[in-house]
């Protein structure tokens, strides 16, 4: 046992040294922290409520008052990207998790049991993916409606191929090693040796999807909310405070009331990009 | 070699089937008197109760799922589509003019972004490592995360309201019937709609063009004293457009699922905006029929793209003709 311990911590220093030498993969993870933080903790940036209208305030230009400015019904926007950020945010994390857990749960049954019942689930994930990924969420808003939940639901729905494929042929090529082999040799269980030696070994590549896929759900939210099926407009999300701004009078003379929630999205996005390449550089050396 | 195109084409029966299951099956679950949907809502407001009665026994919504699905099949095959719940319209009328105007945006910008995509990849690998290719690589990456409505509205910010170079959106102005004269509307939604596909075939093509040149074969090639543009191109880049063509037809549903956005964005007339408004209108017909055309083109047209890979390439073809060995 304490031998094992060793080599995994050194692995995982090599790892972490690695990774911490990756120069762009940290700017990117520490952009990711600094919008996470104060989307996290907006009530300590700003005093505004982000739902707080007031007239006498609209369209005003930034100023020490208002750091971005407020938009066309008073409110304040840097309150509003805060606020937004939040909920922009956990729906992106919240759906890479759960789509990933799915994936995990549905890959290793795959792996494990093979035969019919891995013939069957790669055929629904083929099929799943063949349904181009935008339209099928639509198709999907178009049942189950609009909502924070319901977004969770269905990025899962769309979302969990990607993970499962890795862990089914990971496990479908790990089963085969010969360490595999002792375990069953030395008497333990198959399900020991599914999670206890097979998962773990599988679940490096898992940490990279879920690292780009939160980027992608949060740019598939602001992409539904922008043309209005995402969450409903009353909620703040960065989608929906470009959606609201999206008027040529205000794109033209407001650029702030857009383009601050644009750029925090792609700086989001950017920034998860940047460390989820890093990440696959530790862990997938081959790719 | 036919044999090849008839195998790989056959492949795609049993999915298309598959898919008008699930869209036939989500046709089943909207809520509402199905009727309406097989008939025009204008002769539905005339028709008494008994009427609709014989109407739904005559139209065999009282048969078994089957043959209600084989029936609702071979309408859809003879472009059948039935009715909008909206308009009241047939929606065969309704794609057939929305169509080809995803078609020509689509196809534009594919050819556009594979184009673009391989020649800055090609570029970056021959100058790996130098500030060409940094420039290049950190500029795909800003191309895969900048959301692509927000690159449409910067775009169209500077392009169509500032240097008014281009329409602000739309597909054509009175008159424009020929593609030249409708090219200034296509121009930025085509662009914009290819950024993200420029930027991973461009990431691809510089992996894929390094991962070539360390090869053997491009040593022997230089050592006969071959031109380095010849060895690049006609060693290099031809062995390295394998494996991008496999990337490229991976792509090509994000491609027609980022019409929705796009065609919103620049108010364009094609399937994506149809696909918006009647989800916003509750038009859920129209969306899953709209749903299976978009979603079965995609399959045609990933079977192009593995068509002309198996062209440029001999192996992919005889792969399969020895038995399968290397097919997937």
């Amino acid at each position: 046992m304490g031998s094992k311990n060793r080599v995994k911590s050194s692995l995982m220093r090599r790892n972490l040294h690695k990774l911490l030498s990756n120069r762009l993969a940290l700017v990117g993870l520490g952009i990711v922290l600094l919008l996470v933080v104060l989307s996290a903790f907006a009530p300590l940036f700003t005093k505004y409520d982000p739902s707080f209208i007031d007239v006498s305030q609209r369209l005003q230009k930034p100023s020490m008052e208002h750091l971005l400015g407020t938009d066309n019904v008073g409110r304040d926007l840097f309150a509003r990207l805060l606020y937004g950020g939040r909920v922009s945010i956990f729906i992106g994390i919240v759906s890479a998790l759960i789509a990933a857990a799915v994936g995990i749960i549905i890959g290793s049954v795959s792996g494990y049991f093979g035969g019919k019942i891995d013939m069957v689930l790669l055929y629904i994930s083929e099929i799943v993916m063949s349904f181009p990924s935008m339209i099928l969420v639509l198709v999907l808003v178009g049942f189950l409606g609009q909502g924070i939940l319901n977004l969770i639901i269905i990025f899962t729905v769309v979302g969990w191929p990607s993970t499962y494929r890795i862990i089914r042929s990971r496990i479908l090529s790990l089963r085969e090693e010969l360490f595999v082999e002792s375990c069953r040799a030395s008497g333990i269980g198959g399900a020991s040796i599914m999670f206890n030696h097979l998962l773990p070994n599988a679940l490096g590549p898992v940490v990279v999807i879920i690292t780009l896929s939160t980027g992608g759900y949060v740019l598939a939210e602001a992409g539904l909310s922008f043309i209005g099926l995402g969450v409903a407009s009353s909620v703040p999300t960065w989608g929906n405070i470009i959606n609201a701004a999206r008027n040529l009078r205000i794109m033209q003379n407001f650029p702030a009331l857009w383009v601050a929630p644009g750029v925090a999205i792609s700086l989001f996005s950017l920034g998860l990009s940047f460390f989820g390449d890093g990440l696959r550089d530790v862990f997938d050396p081959e790719e | 070699m036919f044999k090849y195109y008839i195998t790989r084409f056959a492949m795609l029966i049993p999915k298309l089937m598959v898919i008008s299951i699930i869209v036939f099956i989500g046709i089943q679950m909207i809520p509402g008197d199905p009727v309406t949907r097989t008939i025009s809502p204008e002769v539905y407001a005339h028709l008494s109760p008994v009427q609709l009665n014989e109407l739904r026994q005559e139209l065999g919504l009282n048969d078994s799922m089957v043959v209600q699905y084989l029936r609702w099949l071979s309408g859809l095959l003879r472009g059948d589509f039935g009715y909008s719940l909206v308009t009241g319209g047939k929606i065969s009328g309704i794609i057939a003019s929305r169509l080809p105007a995803t078609f020509e945006l689509a196809f534009v910008s594919l050819i556009f972004a594979t184009i673009l995509g391989l020649l800055f990849g090609f570029i970056s690998a021959i100058k790996k490592n130098t500030i060409i290719d940094y420039t290049n690589t950190v500029l795909g990456m800003i191309g895969i995360s900048v959301p692509p409505f927000f690159f449409g509205l910067l775009a169209i910010l500077l392009f169509s309201i500032y240097l008014r170079w281009f329409p602000t959106g739309g597909r054509m102005g009175y008159g424009h019937v020929t593609f030249f004269a409708r090219l200034k509307y296509l121009v930025l939604p085509a662009f914009i709609l290819g950024i993200s596909l420029i930027a991973t075939l461009m990431k691809f093509t510089r992996g894929s063009m390094l991962d070539v040149l360390s090869k053997e074969y491009i040593k022997v090639a230089r050592s006969k004293g071959l031109s380095e543009i010849k060895v690049n191109l006609k060693h290099g880049f031809r062995n390295a457009l394998i494996p991008i063509m496999v990337v490229l037809v991976m792509r090509i549903p994000m491609l027609v699922g980022g019409t929705v956005i796009i065609e919103t964005v620049f108010n364009y007339p094609g399937m994506g905006s149809l696909m918006v408004s009647s989800i916003s209108g509750s038009d859920m017909p129209v969306v899953m029929i709209g749903t299976f055309i978009m979603t079965s083109s995609v399959l045609l047209a990933s079977f192009f793209v593995d068509v002309f890979a198996a062209i440029i390439d001999p192996r992919i073809r005889f792969g399969t003709d020895a038995g399968g060995g290397n097919g997937k």
